[in-house]
């Protein structure tokens, strides 16, 4: 049991990190142009090709991840100088449907590089040694890509937050995201600004994207959708366009996601004799062993709710009602 | 020092100036008076480059930064200090100076962040505080400030005292004395027409895109025009 409950931790926080990566690239880019960048998940499907491409071309780990987020930080930025900044201040539902186009465009692209490079759809990703495996800690196995997604998701996060509040390029991001006309007015390079944005956000994508395709061992042109979804609902349940709101509303994800497979078929896991048998009919019946696999519609109950009951997130009050 | 010559500026179909040519000379404190939808804050959002005129020029000490980007005119010696304050309510009055002088060396922004709370010591206790936790006053003074700390040689200021209480009107137009004795050139939209008169050196008339009046500030004062429309008497 204890052994198990460990385990859904690390699974929690592994998850969490990831969605991290990709909720706080979310928050930034909405935070300064009020746009949802559905493409986001994209960019990480992207990313985690290079690094197949890269690997299978066999460039060493290192130089297939500075491959890798060298190229995703470049699509990022051709995707705001193409796609977005012509549109930048238009409705934002028009931003809105850019953002999908430019997705469909990544993964239709994808497709064709695929088709030419002979490969099949979906093709099984070349995980890295290090990030293959279990780790042992006493009785305990863990999928050693879930304790370096984690590691690392905590580190890069970090570096971040320290980037956002301790430069003069971070806190610009912030005063763009505050007020954009007045971060014009006191000489910020709004240009610059939103492009480094979107070069941060793509680079977190990019690690996400690696530790996506480590830990599902196969990719394929469609795998963006899932975690750009997951991380709109990370960044709402935090508190949408907060960056630290979204890390935490990350994390309550990452756990939220794994309490139904914890708590799914637990009757049976329960050590025998470790409860009566009525309360272990209870607990059947409560949480049968298929709750695991309701875990998306749970997890969407639950962003329902919290839109109903509290639309500022977690991290409350921080709702901006800006004027353009 | 500034020379705009027949600027037109149009929103759509909406001509917001329709031809306006204004002069700032260097150390002189100028005010632009106009009722409402005249056209002043449009003018000096075009001279801030953010919006661009359809015609005429904007030269600011002999360059034309009628089609220069805002970055640009601010590290140029242009400050504009907007309408509503517009402090970054989210970040820290410290933060607010900081980016105030983003177009500064990083070495310079640390002394000039002194210099800024010698002449609002207010500011000064309050450097951790949230700018949208100030008080509208103590805000219009971040709004200063922060405006002040890329060292403009021209300070544009859009409504300084709209929205405050008379004691804090009283005190901002004191710090406007006081940079005018500094030396500092500005141009001042102020709808406190009798305060804006007594400050400034010469004024100009806006209505409905033109200017229609212009002279200096003690003549305008007596004129009857604009002791009926402006002053109230």
């Amino acid at each position: 049991m204890d052994v198990y409950l460990i385990q859904q931790i690390v699974n929690a926080l592994s998850a969490g990190s990831l969605y991290a990566l990709m909720a706080v690239g979310l928050a930034l880019i909405f935070g300064i142009l009020r746009l949802i960048n559905f493409a986001h998940g994209d960019v990480m499907m992207v990313a985690a090709y290079i690094a197949a491409f890269s690997l299978f071309a066999g460039l060493p780990l290192p130089v297939a991840i500075v491959t890798m987020i060298a190229g995703t930080v470049l699509i990022g930025l051709a995707m705001e100088r193409i796609a977005y900044r012509p549109i930048r201040g238009g409705p934002e539902v028009a931003m809105l449907l850019t953002s999908f186009a430019v997705g469909q465009i990544l993964q239709n692209g994808t497709l064709l590089v695929t088709r030419l490079a002979s490969q099949p759809v979906q093709i099984a990703f070349p995980t890295p040694d290090v990030l293959s495996g279990v780790v042992a800690i006493g009785a305990v196995t863990i999928p050693r890509v879930n304790v370096i997604g984690f590691g690392s998701g905590v580190i890069i996060l970090a570096g971040v937050m320290l980037f956002l509040t301790r430069t003069r390029t971070g806190l610009s991001m912030h005063a763009a995201a505050d007020d954009l006309p007045a971060a014009q007015l006191v000489g910020i390079r709004v240009n610059w600004v939103v492009a480094a944005a979107f070069a941060l956000s793509a680079a977190l994508a990019s690690v996400a994207g690696l530790l996506y395709a480590s830990q599902a061992g196969q990719i394929n042109p469609f795998l963006g959708f899932s975690p750009v979804l997951k991380a709109f609902i990370a960044a709402v349940i935090g508190g949408f366009g907060s960056i630290s709101g979204a890390v935490v509303g990350a994390y309550a994800l990452g756990f939220l996601e794994v309490i139904p497979t914890a708590l799914g078929g637990i009757a049976d896991i329960l050590p025998p004799g470790a409860v009566s048998p009525e309360i272990h009919d209870l607990l059947a019946t409560v949480f049968p062993s298929a709750l695991g696999s309701y875990r998306d519609a749970i997890v969407f109950v639950f962003l329902i709710l919290m839109l109903l009951f509290r639309p500022n997130g977690i991290l409350g009050g921080r709702a901006r009602e800006d004027t353009p | 020092m500034l020379e705009l010559t027949g600027v037109h500026v149009a929103y759509g179909n909406i001509r917001a100036l329709q031809g306006i040519s204004i002069r700032v000379g260097a150390g002189e404190l100028v005010a632009l008076i106009g009722s409402n939808g005249a056209g002043k804050s449009t003018t000096l959002k075009a001279i801030s480059g953010l919006l661009r005129p359809s015609a005429g020029r904007i030269e600011f000490e002999g360059r034309d930064i009628s089609r220069a980007s805002t970055d640009v005119i601010v590290g140029l010696g242009i400050s504009h200090c907007p309408e509503g304050r517009r402090v970054f309510g989210r970040l820290t009055v410290r933060e607010n100076l900081l980016l105030g002088g983003i177009t500064r060396p990083i070495a310079e922004v640390r002394s000039d962040i002194e210099r800024v709370t010698t002449l609002f010591p207010r500011l000064g206790e309050r450097m951790t505080q949230l700018g949208g936790t100030l008080s509208g006053g103590e805000q219009q003074m971040l709004a200063i400030g922060r405006a002040l700390m890329s060292r403009p040689r021209l300070l544009i200021l859009d409504e300084p005292s709209l929205g405050l209480a008379p004691m804090m009107v009283e005190r901002i137009f004191e710090v406007i004395d006081d940079l005018k004795r500094g030396g500092l050139t500005m141009l001042l939209v102020e709808q406190n027409v009798h305060h804006a008169l007594d400050s400034a050196d010469r004024a100009y008339v806006l209505e409905s895109g033109l200017i229609t009046l212009e002279g200096p500030a003690d003549v305008l004062r007596r004129n009857p025009q604009v002791e009926h429309s402006y002053l109230g008497r």
